[in-house]
């Protein structure tokens, strides 16, 4: 087992320094420093350019810079955002939590509400409850994700009376009601601003969750049928056993396996938040930065993001994997 | 996802609740070729019927999006005639922030959309299911080498790098088309390596083997047939995927050039006027969703038609 998962270890570490290398030259060879400088002043000096780019090391070829940037990275230095023009390690660790905030809250419903549904629709199978789930999962699975964000903004932010619409760019407002009175945000007592943060999650929340619940619904149900077609299912409930005794504790236990491995795997997403949702709503999350740092070119920063992101991928996998062999004690690692 | 078939099973078997009956007599009987049974457990597959239908409705609307738009130019704008609201005599689905026709737009938009679609997912089978079978087939240092690049396309967050690549090499569908393919063909060969894996195991092969046959025989004659069902349903399944990520890259402004219509900068462009004309963002969605829909159905059904054992 030790064995297996050091084994592991090293190769998922070799894969991290590949995809390191292929994202910095990526980055590297699609930008032009100069271009990017003048972008920002056209009419600087052409000595200015030279020192410059001497400076940051772009008058050497991307693949030596990269040795470079891994060097530094192993000293915990993962460079300065060319945009913010801080270092980039505190920029995202800033940004974890306000991911965290909306998808933990995403994935806590996502769980709630499919699993129980699924194991419903599998002990109802064909049942029309059980058929309405399936196409209401295949629609979903359909619905693309900022069209459907769309929707909800154009029903709940857009077209309703004013006062009762629900705010969809940002995090927070920039002034709340308190007491009749306009004020600013951070003025605020504690629960006027957490009331003013769920009214902004609401939105992002309900699309994302609405649309995650159709996998793991589909998840939990297949899975349950599974079991539920076994050979010591049929004994169980030849011995005579309730219903429920059959089916919680019998059939979902070995059902959870399954699900939990599919859950856990579902953890980097967590972090890496929708960029797509966080786009759309404006959230301030890792996924919108990763967008930004990427259009405007701050790339020591998207370059951090990538690898961050990458890293709980390559990691997650490993533990889903581990998490199969205590899970289930018939799999075993050499 | 194995359950739609016995749906099917459970309607074409008798009321008996809950009970699970074989395929009906028809796949068991001899005097059906291996086409007609297909044929006909994709006929009784309803949703995959009308999944089929709506494809072909879509395919023909942009193939004769000129006829059916009678002429209008979808990049004809009319600054007198902005927003003007749906179901209006001449513009069926109203017009835009510059006075398109959004209808004819939607037509012309279908035919980028679809195009993507198709493209992207025939070369990424094709690649997926070359790559795939060879590296099942000989095993050894390519399949490893193939399965170590494979878990690196699988463990790169594909988003910010599909951002990035369209970023720079955005705006030609062809460019949309590469850059998608090459992130699209590591799920496939993955697929395709473990079928290959699985055949390998079949008697058939071994007796092929022993009679003399050359590789190259065995993978045509006998590893390739065994694999089209399964690249079939996976290149149906992913033409869905393929529109909605080229909607969604779309959406974040990176797709194809906002001078050509497609659905996804349909949208986007949509969103600027929200406030003015909320039913722009309706239209180019509800086909991007219609498509993706029925194609999933449809590769559902093909899935179920072609081999009901298999797994995607």
């Amino acid at each position: 087992m030790w064995q297996y998962i050091v084994k592991q270890l090293f190769q998922r570490f070799f894969i991290l320094i590949i995809i390191s290398f292929i994202a910095f030259m990526f980055l590297n060879t699609m930008s032009d420093p100069v271009e990017i400088l003048k972008s920002i002043n056209p009419n600087i000096h052409q000595r200015e350019i030279d020192i410059y780019l001497r400076n940051q090391g772009f008058n050497r070829p991307p693949v030596i810079r990269y040795f470079y940037w891994a060097k530094n990275v192993l000293r915990g230095d993962f460079g300065k955002s060319r945009a913010y023009k801080t270092d980039v390690f505190p920029l995202l660790m800033r940004r974890i939590p306000n991911t965290l905030y909306m998808s933990l809250v995403i994935w806590c419903i996502i769980i709630l509400v499919a699993i129980p549904l699924g194991i419903f629709s599998a002990t109802h199978q064909y049942s029309i409850f059980d058929y309405t789930l399936t196409f209401l999962a295949f629609t979903g699975n359909a619905l693309p994700t900022f069209w459907f964000g769309l929707l909800m903004i154009l029903w709940f932010g857009v077209l309703p009376p004013k006062g009762y619409r629900l705010p969809f760019t940002g995090m927070y407002s920039d002034t709340v009601t308190y007491n009749g009175q306009i004020i600013p945000y951070d003025l605020a007592p504690w629960f006027v601003k957490l009331g003013d943060r769920i009214k902004h999650m609401i939105l992002p929340v309900f699309t994302v969750s609405l649309l995650g619940l159709t996998g793991l619904l589909r998840y939990t149900r297949s899975a349950m049928l599974e079991v539920i077609r076994q050979d010591y299912i049929r004994t169980a409930r030849a011995k005579g056993l309730k219903e429920k005794t059959v089916i919680y504790y019998h059939a979902l236990r070995n059902a959870m396996i399954p699900i939990a491995t599919i859950l856990i795997q579902s953890i980097p997403g967590l972090f890496a938040g929708a960029l797509i949702v966080e786009q759309l709503y404006g959230w301030p999350g890792i996924g919108k930065m990763v967008f930004d740092a990427v259009m405007t070119k701050d790339y020591p920063l998207a370059m951090m993001d990538i690898m961050f992101l990458s890293f709980l991928t390559v990691i997650f996998t490993l533990i889903t994997d581990i998490s199969y062999a205590f899970l289930d004690p018939r799999i075993s690692y050499r | 996802m194995e359950d739609l078939d016995n749906i099917e099973k459970i309607q074409t078997s008798d009321k008996e609740p809950g009970l699970l009956v074989e395929e009906s007599e028809i796949t068991s009987a001899n005097e059906y070729t291996y086409t007609q049974m297909v044929l006909h457990r994709f006929l009784k597959h309803k949703l995959a019927i009308s999944g089929f239908i709506i494809v072909v409705i879509l395919i023909l609307m942009s193939i004769f999006a000129y006829w059916i738009s009678r002429g209008v130019d979808p990049t004809r704008a009319v600054i007198t005639s902005r927003f003007i609201a749906p179901f209006t005599p001449g513009h069926l689905l109203g017009t835009d922030d510059v006075g398109r026709d959004v209808w004819t737009r939607i037509l012309y938009g279908g035919r980028v959309s679809l195009t993507i679609g198709f493209i992207t997912s025939i070369s990424s089978a094709m690649v997926g299911g070359f790559l795939g079978s060879a590296s099942g087939f000989f095993g050894g240092w390519f399949d490893s080498l193939m399965m170590r690049i494979v878990e690196i396309f699988f463990s790169i967050p594909t988003l910010p790098i599909l951002v990035l690549l369209a970023s720079k090499f955005g705006g030609s569908m062809w460019n949309i088309v590469f850059i998608m393919v090459a992130f699209g063909w590591a799920g496939t060969t993955r697929m395709i390596r473990g079928l290959v894996l699985q055949i390998k195991q079949n008697e058939y092969i071994e007796a092929a083997k022993a009679i003399g046959c050359s590789n190259a025989r065995i993978i045509i004659r006998h590893v390739f047939p065994n694999t089209i069902a399964m690249l079939l349903v996976q290149m149906t399944l992913s033409i869905g995927g393929a529109i909605l990520t080229e909607s969604t890259l779309s959406f974040l402004g990176l797709g194809v050039d906002p001078s050509t219509p497609t659905w996804g900068n349909m949208l986007s462009n949509a969103m600027n006027f929200m406030w003015n004309a909320p039913h722009l963002i309706i239209w180019p969605g509800l086909f991007i969703f219609l498509a993706i829909l029925s194609f999933n159905f449809l590769g559902d059904g093909l899935r179920d038609a072609l081999d009901p054992k298999l797994k995607i």
